[in-house]
């Protein structure tokens, strides 16, 4: 895997519309993302279909990284895993509609310093999620990885919907405790 | 943390958004909200970092080689060369007939005793930034003409010649304020064929970038096409 500076150099020149960078992009990534969309859809067929249609996300929106405070693997790492949970969501109910989440999501929020700390504090949340009780990660692991909703998660937990949503709620206040202890 | 009473409420709700917890319609709710909100579109940045800790837990999974051939066939069509560089979806959207005509009036209006030489329409995807770029390749002077797009306050375009090498981006200047600039183009791109070269604008500071790199968001590029 290539350092995080050397991702942010190739993103920043597929920006500029480097073919060959983008072809290094996707070398050094490509199966990093690859095993985010297969967790959440489990479908090799989908899977690389999603992963083509990751990257021609990124060749077209590569311009809006530098502003969006993200770190450059989460960047793509964001835009993987909700084109993936598009589709998940799409393929299980033909009438919503496909959205561009991850498009939207990362043109928000300019924060530069942000990207800085991401590295060194990510990591923490695995220490975080330790604290909680082995269900309540569970479910904010199902959540992550495999893109579950609220329903979802409490069938597999058999729990009632809300217990469920109380679960999720106290557990993103606890781990936001943890991680900024 | 926010300094608003919805703040812990909010924060918590930016965190259902980035895990994909809100239906549909609240996903769209929030993202409009957000778009409009620094405060909460910043914790949605927060938990998007902290949450992505999750990933070094996916064992990386190599795609076959066949995705990767079909992905550059998808973007690049079936000349797989790297060669020259290519903004999917931005050049299709240029009237071809426009930009000749501009090219050719523009061209006239500023330097009528030259040949005309080579043109550039060095255009935002969606049209908020046009220049127009006639190259004098005699003379290596490119001039150019602003007809669409303004700075924000306080920042500046500025120019740039992009190798088609993957060399680094070559400053070209920064445009003043008058719509009209010519150029001189710097020594180490003429190493390189005016046809291979991409022209690109982007957002710096006053002065120019500070790091003689583009510091700021990329804002229209353009080829370097025959007149």
């Amino acid at each position: 895997m290539a350092q995080i500076s050397e991702i942010e150099e190739m993103i920043a020149r597929v920006a500029l519309g480097d073919r060959k960078a983008f072809s290094q992009l996707y070398d050094a990534t490509s199966a990093k993302l690859f095993g985010v969309i297969l967790r959440v859809l489990n479908n090799r067929a989908s899977a690389e279909d999603v992963l083509q249609e990751s990257y021609m996300k990124i060749w077209r929106h590569a311009d809006r990284y530098t502003s969006n405070g993200l770190s450059p693997m989460t960047w793509l790492i964001t835009i993987a895993r909700n084109s993936a949970i598009d589709r998940l969501r799409a393929t299980r109910d033909s009438t919503a509609d496909v959205d561009d989440m991850a498009d939207r999501l990362v043109s928000t929020g300019p924060t530069p310093e942000q990207s800085a700390i991401a590295a060194g504090e990510a990591s923490r949340i695995t220490a975080c999620l330790d604290e909680l009780d082995t269900d309540k990660a569970g479910a904010v692991r199902g959540a992550y990885l495999q893109g579950l909703t609220y329903a979802e998660l409490a069938e597999k937990f058999s729990v009632p919907l809300n217990t469920m949503r109380t679960w999720l709620r106290r557990s993103l206040i606890s781990l936001r405790e943890c991680m900024e202890r | 943390m926010t300094a608003t009473t919805d703040g812990p409420e909010d924060d918590i709700r930016a965190a259902e958004y980035v895990l994909r917890l809100l239906p549909a319609d609240e996903e769209r709710a929030f993202e409009a909200r957000a778009a409009g909100d620094p405060t909460l579109s910043e914790r949605v940045t927060y938990w998007a970092n902290r949450l992505s800790g999750l990933n070094i837990h996916i064992d990386p999974v190599k795609p076959r080689s066949a995705v990767r051939r079909e992905l550059m066939q998808r973007l690049f069509g079936t000349d797989s060369k790297p060669s020259f560089w290519q903004r999917a979806g931005l050049w299709q959207s240029v009237s071809f007939a426009s930009l000749v005509l501009a090219g050719f009036l523009g061209f006239q209006a500023m330097q009528p005793s030259l040949a005309p030489g080579l043109v550039s329409e060095i255009a935002a995807e969606d049209d908020s930034l046009r220049v127009l770029a006639v190259v004098i390749p005699s003379t290596h002077v490119i001039q150019l003409t602003r007809t669409a797009g303004d700075p924000a306050p306080g920042r500046v375009f500025q120019l740039w010649g992009i190798p088609p090498d993957g060399s680094a981006p070559v400053s070209l200047g920064v445009l003043p304020e008058d719509p009209t600039a010519s150029v001189q183009v710097p020594d180490p791109l003429l190493a390189y064929p005016a046809t291979s070269l991409t022209l690109a604008i982007s957002d710096e500071p006053t002065g120019g970038s500070p790091t003689g790199a583009p510091t700021g968001d990329v804002l229209a590029l353009g080829e370097i096409t025959p007149l």
